[in-house]
């Protein structure tokens, strides 16, 4: 097999298995940036692999490369054949097809879903300075309102909300552990981790590995800013902050999982999961990063690898 | 403008706590209390609130009177109503704190964290 068939083994196999493999390795949720990492590493090994494995099927004289001259001649005579007609290979037509449609529908997506959150949020941000009061000694905008709610503007000016009715229902520390939370959510960029991986799976949707990833990343942000908060505000007060603000009085918009994912993070504050809380990787998951990110290299050099062992085990030895 | 933003907060402040259409000059002599602040300044600032919808006015004879279109409230329970939109994309936008549970569930949360507090204080 060519190493452009590897590489589609390769990323067919991660895009239908690869949910599977990297939500059981993550699953004990005890290290979420690690595995955050795990996730972004499978979706983008599957798209790196694709779209070389299609450059190499649609410019089939470019490997080896000699230099960047060498490859850039290499492609503008391939792309002359095909836009002269010269070549009447459909496979090739094809191959150099995917390779430019799937970085260019990727980055498309992306930055047009960036633009409309970057727009909804500032509207959002313009009816929070006119409606909420500022509580310069918490930092926070305090939102008008009964109801328990909490939560956090990410972007160039971010802020944290809270309505007036969590401020009341809270302890100060426990206050001061979901500002934490939330902080941590603003400092470590997460909304551009989920941006990211929801534009993936809007792009190329029905990938089970991107629609995994999706789910995956949103779930272990949350890990990440409890993390964030318990390192300065211990964990039984973002843990009880947790219980108090869990939807009483708040009409249920039926998240499915949503109850399990609490039900997780309180078990996760009170040591009942996740032995290694640390943030020590197990071996697994370490193991599985190192093979991801050197995945698709490993399937493109599968072909020199057989070749070599070809070589080895059946040339005769010189007399 | 940020000095801008937060007159328009100030003006929009005065306006939801008069109890009835108000006009420039109304506003601005309440201003005065607490700052020096040109007429013009206070017209041109409920002009941009008028337009950018926040504001509607009529006519009483050479001057407008102003009133908010939505309370406070109503704002209020339209940026909870953005939060908490259940959608994929929401995270992206806001990050909320918790998800919504339902009351069973939250009782059921409740009790084993109960139980696991006893555990560890023994």
């Amino acid at each position: 097999m060519s190493g452009a068939a590897w590489l589609l083994t390769y990323a067919l196999t991660m895009a239908l298995l690869g949910g599977r493999l990297v939500r059981r390795l993550t699953s004990s949720g005890s290290c979420p940036r690690l595995s955050i990492l795990a996730w972004q590493l499978a979706s983008w090994s599957v798209v790196l692999s694709v779209s070389v494995a299609a450059f190499l099927i649609a410019v089939p004289g470019v490997v080896p490369i000699d230099n960047l001259a060498h490859l850039l001649r290499v492609c503008w005579g391939a792309l002359h054949e095909m836009a002269s007609g010269s070549s009447s290979d459909p496979t090739r037509l094809l191959a150099a097809l995917v390779a430019v449609a799937v970085p260019l529908r990727y980055t498309t997506c992306l930055f047009a879903a960036a633009a409309r959150m970057r727009v909804q949020r500032r509207l959002h941000g313009d009816i929070l300075l006119m409606v909420a009061s500022h509580d310069d000694q918490l930092g926070v905008s305090v939102l008008p309102s009964d109801s328990l709610l909490a939560y956090c503007l990410p972007g160039r000016r971010p802020r944290v909300v809270i309505s007036r009715g969590a401020l009341e229902t809270l302890s100060p520390e426990q206050v001061a552990a979901v500002i934490a939370h939330e902080r941590g959510h603003v400092r470590q960029g997460h909304h551009l981790a989920v941006l990211a991986a929801r534009s993936l799976a809007r792009s190329f949707p029905r990938v089970p590995l991107f629609v995994s990833a999706a789910a995956g990343v949103r779930q272990l942000i949350e890990l990440c800013a409890d993390d964030a908060a318990v390192r300065v505000h211990g964990r039984l007060p973002l843990a009880r902050a947790l219980l108090a603000l869990s939807g009483i009085g708040v009409p249920s918009t039926a998240l499915g999982g949503a109850g399990e994912a609490t039900a997780l993070r309180i078990d996760r504050l009170l040591g009942a999961a996740a032995p290694r809380r640390r943030g020590r990787p197990g071996w697994a998951l370490s193991l599985a990063l190192i093979a991801l990110g050197v995945g698709p290299g490993i399937a493109l050099a599968m072909p020199a690898v057989l070749e070599g062992w070809h070589v080895l085990t059946y040339c005769p030895l010189p007399a | 403008m940020r000095g801008f933003g937060e007159l328009e907060a100030v003006v929009m402040d005065h306006v939801w706590a008069a109890s009835g259409p108000v006009s420039v000059r109304a506003v601005r002599d309440e201003l005065q209390v607490r700052r020096v602040i040109a007429y013009t300044t206070v017209l041109t600032v409920m002009d941009n609130l008028h337009r950018k919808g926040w504001l509607v006015r009529h006519r009483r004879g050479r001057a407008f009177l102003y009133e908010a279109t939505w309370s406070r409230e109503e704002y209020a329970a339209r940026l909870m109503r953005e939060a908490l939109q259940a959608s994929d994309d929401q995270a992206a936008i806001f990050v909320r704190f918790l998800d919504d549970i339902s009351p069973e569930e939250s009782e059921a949360l409740r009790l084993a964290l109960r139980r696991r507090s006893r555990k560890r204080s023994r």
